[in-house]
């Protein structure tokens, strides 16, 4: 899907394309991408394990939405840490921002009885300024993302202490608690789906199919190497079965979750950004090489200050989701989430240099772990085994890359 | 060609996925649901097993619910509600008839018991109340109220206080401990022990120097010893420079074990500086030892044995149909209903009477040598 992220090849190695058979160019292009189609595969296997193990349980329509409710708010702080890692950058304060900015929320709606789409927004406001505070410190100061975050992760969670007093506040108004658990609303005729679900699938094979035709015949017109017909067809089909799938699995639940919606929102805009926007291709040559960077007029300063920026915000609106999904604000929100969004983000093909990575292969890597998650509580083994299993799948996915680059660099 | 045979292969075994997921209807696991009466899957939601207590809860209710006729889904949340909730949300999707839940946190869960109650399962809350949901159908616990009560009684006589007297000129001075915030049967344990406290505090027989003697200043997140023993070091440093501390409230072993750590450091536990007076609760194995050592004073034993055949008989009650025996009616009341519930008697334990957990069966005699 995010071909386009790759570095260029260097043109003076790749072969004249007329030699290239369409196996080469399908192996070529498999490898330059092998982080995430590996870990596509990867998620895939995992899937159809569980789905046996669980006696198909997994894949049953409200599993599938419950999937979606238990990871989202780790999926957008994914989504977040991803882009700080591409910068270059770490963000351990992430679990007690988004404590803290639930705590707060908590506060405005509970205490306050702050209608809740202002309460929202101000949410996301403090963390727009948490995150401004650290980047600040990190762009302009200069005091390195690890240690500045670090002291983030104390001075955020001595403050959700403070807060709330060592106590959990309840409950929200229904409206704010549907950001987590809610659906789209169902409309029209009754049929035995989700009709507008089936709707947004729709449009959503339509988009995918339109950008795959505008991206092969652009590269048709540039003379670059595409896939055979019949296999550029079979991608196709491929894609359109799986989004009709996943969509008449979601529609004959309740629908899109509201947090699906938020997530696919996230994917797509930030997506484009990085893939597209000026500031997102400069976030990669910061991470890359942050001397040429500078020395290319990229201005490091204020792209480092917005990752960050972005971070809070994300952060602030992962807190909103998770309160809303434990109908509280608690002091112990969000222990750990930085280092799970870490882990999903390097499962999902970043580097610990930086300038590598996609949004897409963050929402990857953090539905490995998920699926994982649910897959084992469904299957009832115990958190004690699991965290051994993720970490050692952490470690086996890092590990893969670090000797798949080995062998292409050789 | 070797690829595109694996494409196509891909593409049907996609469409074939496909293909099934048109195939299920709307119904949520139901399709796992046996008929009413006996047997099917109860689902134990604990919270955690870094407690040696929890880890025998689970197993107690597991055995005894299998010797009743159900199969048992027994899942521990780590100490982190965002597990619970989706392992309570993966037992509805498994079609569990029944829901055992000690919750981690107690007003965390009105959402997934939303859920459960639209499946139909009914709840048993169990030891800790959960809060804030009329989806609650029973509550199974020890009287918490009096567990503090028999910490807080201890104390007194074991310091001889005495009757409260206005004219008694023995000054005893204490520190306070309560367990963890998010608990909700923190303030039922500390409420206990003050009411028996509170009128020595008023004649002044019983003094906490570090003046910190409200419940949010006492708590101790998360039961951690570490955070006890941490408190603890600080007390000592600051308030019993030239003075002693006679007696520490603890709610729980785990928290009197980092405790008398701090007050061993300190230079307690020797001939001439005694440790004071500790209490503790759920008769844990590390902290019975330590009562026979004389370092730990006093713990209280609730058998959970006992709560576990409690819960089992109240589950299978409700779904067989039959009459549910509670015995309290009035006092737990969780925000949005009053949950019947039934109370077990805790009992106090002293270096005195350990022989009793052996007596039980709680131990073997091997176990406390």
């Amino acid at each position: 899907m995010t071909t386009t992220t790759t570095p260029p090849r260097d043109p003076s190695s790749a072969p004249p394309p007329a030699v290239r058979s369409a196996g080469a160019l399908l192996l070529d292009s498999m490898r330059s991408n092998m982080r995430q189609y590996g870990m596509l595969i990867a998620l895939a296997f995992i899937v159809v394990l569980f789905q046996i193990w669980t006696d198909g349980t997994l894949l049953l329509p409200n599993n599938v939405s419950n999937l979606i409710q238990q990871n989202g708010y780790i999926l957008i702080l994914a989504i977040g840490m991803m882009i700080v890692i591409i910068a270059g950058h770490i963000d351990l304060s992430v679990g007690s921002l988004v404590a803290f900015v639930g705590a707060m929320s908590a506060v405005m709606m509970v205490k306050h009885d702050m209608p809740w789409v202002l309460a929202l927004v101000l949410s996301l406001l403090i963390g727009a300024v948490a995150g401004a505070w650290q980047g600040f410190f990190i762009a302009y100061v200069g005091i390195p993302s690890f240690i500045v975050t670090l002291a983030g992760m104390l001075l955020f969670r001595g403050l959700t202490q403070i807060v709330l007093e060592g106590q959990s506040l309840a409950p929200f108004p229904d409206g704010f608690q549907n950001i987590a658990k809610g659906f789209i609303p169902e409309m029209g005729p009754y049929t035995q789906y989700h009709n507008p679900t089936l709707l947004l699938g729709l449009a959503t094979i339509v988009f995918l199919l339109l950008r795959e035709w505008r991206d092969r015949k652009r590269q048709l017109a540039f003379e670059l190497d595409v896939l055979p017909t019949g296999l550029w067809a079979a991608k196709c089909v491929a894609m359109t079965a799986a989004v009709v799938a996943f969509t008449l699995t979601l529609a004959s639940f309740h629908g899109v979750p509201v947090v699906m919606l938020i997530m696919c929102a996230l994917l797509l805009v930030l997506g484009h950004v990085m893939r597209n926007a000026v500031v997102g291709r400069h976030v990669y040559a910061l991470g890359g090489n942050k001397a040429a960077a500078k020395l290319s007029g990229v201005k490091d300063k204020r792209v480092t200050f917005l990752v960050f920026v972005n971070m809070g915000v994300l952060a602030a609106l992962a807190g909103c989701v998770y309160a809303a999904r434990l109908n509280a604000g608690t002091p112990q929100a969000g222990l750990n989430f930085e280092l799970e969004a870490i882990a999903a983000s390097f499962i999902g093909g970043a580097s610990m240099s930086g300038g590598v990575g996609t949004v897409m292969g963050a929402v990857i890597g953090g539905l490995v772990l998920g699926v994982l998650n649910n897959g084992m509580s469904l299957v009832g083994i115990g958190t004690d085994y699991q965290q051994v299993i993720k970490g050692l799948v952490l470690l086996a996915a890092v590990g893969f890359d670090v000797w798949n680059k080995r062998k292409v660099g050789r | 060609m070797r690829t595109r045979t694996l494409g196509i292969a891909v593409t049907t075994a996609l469409l074939a996925v496909s293909l099934t997921a048109c195939g299920q209807e709307a119904k949520g696991g139901s399709r796992y649901k046996p008929a009413d009466g006996k047997g099917g899957t109860i689902g134990l939601a604990m919270p955690t097993k870094s407690s040696e207590r929890w880890i025998a809860d689970g197993k107690n209710m597991a055995a005894q619910f299998k010797k009743a006729g159900y199969d048992t889904d027994l899942q521990y949340g780590d100490d982190k509600v965002e597990n619970q909730v989706a392992q309570i949300e993966n037992m509805i999707t498994k079609g569990h008839r029944l829901l055992v839940v000690a919750a981690i946190n107690g007003s965390a869960l009105t959402d997934v018991l939303k859920r459960a109650h639209d499946a139909g399962i009914p709840v048993i809350s169990y030891d800790r109340l959960i809060l804030g949901t009329k989806n609650v159908n029973y509550y199974a616990s020890f009287d918490n109220e009096r567990v503090g009560r028999l910490q807080g009684q201890y104390l007194v006589d074991k310091l001889k206080l005495g009757k409260p007297d206005k004219n008694a000129d023995d000054t005893r001075s204490i520190e306070l401990f309560a367990g963890d915030p998010d608990d909700n049967n923190t303030k039922y344990f500390w409420n206990g022990a003050m009411k028996v406290l509170k009128p020595y505090f008023e004649t002044g027989q019983l003094v906490v120097r570090s003046k910190q003697t409200r419940l949010t200043q006492a708590t101790t997140l998360k039961w951690d010893g570490g955070t006890a023993q941490k408190r603890m070091d600080d007390l000592i440093s600051r308030s019993y420079g030239d003075q002693r501390v006679d007696a520490v409230l603890s709610p729980y072993d785990g928290i009197s074990i980092g405790i008398i750590s701090a007050l061993k450091s300190a230079g307690y536990g020797s001939k001439s500086e005694p440790l004071p007076v500790i209490t503790g609760q759920d008769a844990e194995l590390a902290s019975v030892k330590s009562i026979m050592r004389g370092e730990q004073t006093q713990t209280v034993f609730k058998d959970t044995r006992k709560l576990a055949a409690q819960t089992v008989k109240m589950g299978d009650a409700v779904l067989t149909g039959k009459k549910v025996q509670v015995n309290n009616t009035k006092d737990y009341h969780n925000g949005e209903k009053t949950v019947p519930a039934f109370l077990l008697e805790p009992v106090s334990v002293d270096k005195s009477n350990t022989r009793l957990l052996v007596d039980e069966g709680y131990f073997t005699a091997g176990q406390l040598k």
